[in-house]
């Protein structure tokens, strides 16, 4: 019997931001991974902002990061404080198709999508078109979404997790060991 | 237009359960009977009802397209009337000095004063316009997929309610473990996953 969301939210919520977490560590260091996830001729870049968040016992701390990757290297410090990427933006090329989005890990709801730009309704006779286009593009979006999340879903509950998750641990340590060598110098 | 905008937000649910064919006739019947009271004859704080895409601020389906096989597009609109504290306070003021005329008291019960609240909301209720809130939907019936273009928590859950009353279908919110069992795992791993515990990325 499916499980009540509700509960599904609060037990396991934790879900959605380690699947952003991952989802960040993936697209930085192994893009085959989401290539082979996401279909072929399909890429994912994390885009210009990144929100993370620490639970501690009712308290949340809450980071958000703007900007390119200079500053994205904050992120890193906050993962290593134990943070999980809450809200992440995406920058999705499907073939020759620019899309992105923002993905929040809580309850997967997406927001300031933009998708390629579809034809302007001027008259009510062109609405199906546009219809059908916007759903078409939107549909391949979610599915790019959906295949990540279900390859992600699958690793999880394998017995290459553990593996994956000393690998994201080697990553996020990474930026420390350059920090204490730049103060080193 | 949030569903043909450039930039919009969407939530995702999935829809357990199929419409009574004809599909298109039953939708058509169930979303009529559910479209927004423009005036209802109790004025409340808030209305909750569908509306065509097309014309959202009309509630009135007749001439509007929302099939678009297999889509269903249509709007739900969330009328508001939000009452400003000060006023609300002139108006008790104002029905309490007339109750208080009417008798021979000098003051009023508790139970009393709540009742001229009541009466002094009602008042405003009935003279203070609406704020239309507009939010689209698309449902592709056939792949049981809901989309709701916002991601405001009381829109989200406006739509789960008036869904269910439209079309007795409950529309299950695709948050990450409903997704993963909407996804197309395996009972096996669907137990898997429910058993599975938070890992820790910091060393």
């Amino acid at each position: 019997m499916p499980m009540d969301p509700l509960v599904a939210l609060k037990r396991y919520g934790y879900l959605g931001r380690e699947f952003l977490t991952w989802l960040w560590y993936v697209t930085e260091n192994d893009p085959g991974q989401v290539e082979a996830a996401a279909g072929d001729s399909v890429v994912v870049v994390v885009g210009n902002r990144i929100a993370l968040e620490r639970v501690r016992g009712e308290s949340v701390e809450r980071v958000t990061i703007r900007g390119e990757a200079a500053q994205m290297e904050e992120g890193l410090v906050a993962l290593r404080k134990g943070a999980l990427v809450a809200e992440v933006n995406l920058s999705v090329e499907i073939g020759d198709q620019a899309y992105s989005l923002n993905l929040r890990g809580e309850d997967l709801a997406a927001s300031s999508i933009r998708t390629p730009a579809t034809e302007r309704v001027r008259v009510v006779d062109e609405l199906a078109g546009a219809v059908f286009e916007k759903a078409g593009l939107l549909e391949k979006l979610f599915s790019v979404v959906d295949n990540l999340f279900l390859h992600f879903v699958r690793l999880r509950i394998s017995d290459s997790w553990s593996r994956e998750v000393l690998a994201m641990r080697k990553w996020i340590a990474s930026y420390g060991a350059v920090q204490e060598a730049s103060r080193g110098n | 237009m949030g569903f043909l905008s450039p930039s919009g937000s969407v939530t995702r649910y999935k829809v357990k359960g199929e419409l009574a064919a004809p599909v298109l006739e039953t939708a058509a019947r169930a979303l009529a009977k559910h479209a927004i009271e423009e005036e209802p004859s109790v004025p409340e704080k808030k209305v909750v009802g569908w509306t065509s895409f097309e014309n959202p601020y009309q509630a009135d389906f007749s001439g509007s397209s929302f099939a678009f096989d297999p889509y269903l597009l249509f709007a739900m609109r969330v009328d508001k009337k939000t009452l400003p504290a000060k006023l609300v306070k002139k108006e008790v003021a104002r029905f309490t000095a007339r109750r208080l005329a009417a008798g021979d008291r000098e003051f009023l019960s508790r139970e009393q004063k709540k009742e001229v609240r009541a009466e002094a909301e009602d008042y405003l209720l009935a003279r203070i316009p609406a704020v239309p809130h507009v939010f689209d939907v698309l449902w592709n019936y056939e792949a049981g997929d809901l989309w709701l273009f916002s991601t405001q928590k009381a829109a989200c859950e406006d739509l789960q309610t008036l869904f269910y009353a439209t079309f007795g279908l409950v529309a299950v919110p695709m948050v990450p473990f409903t997704k993963a069992e909407a996804c197309g795992l395996s009972p096996a791993e669907v137990d898997a996953l429910s058993k599975a515990a938070p890992a820790s990325f910091a060393e």
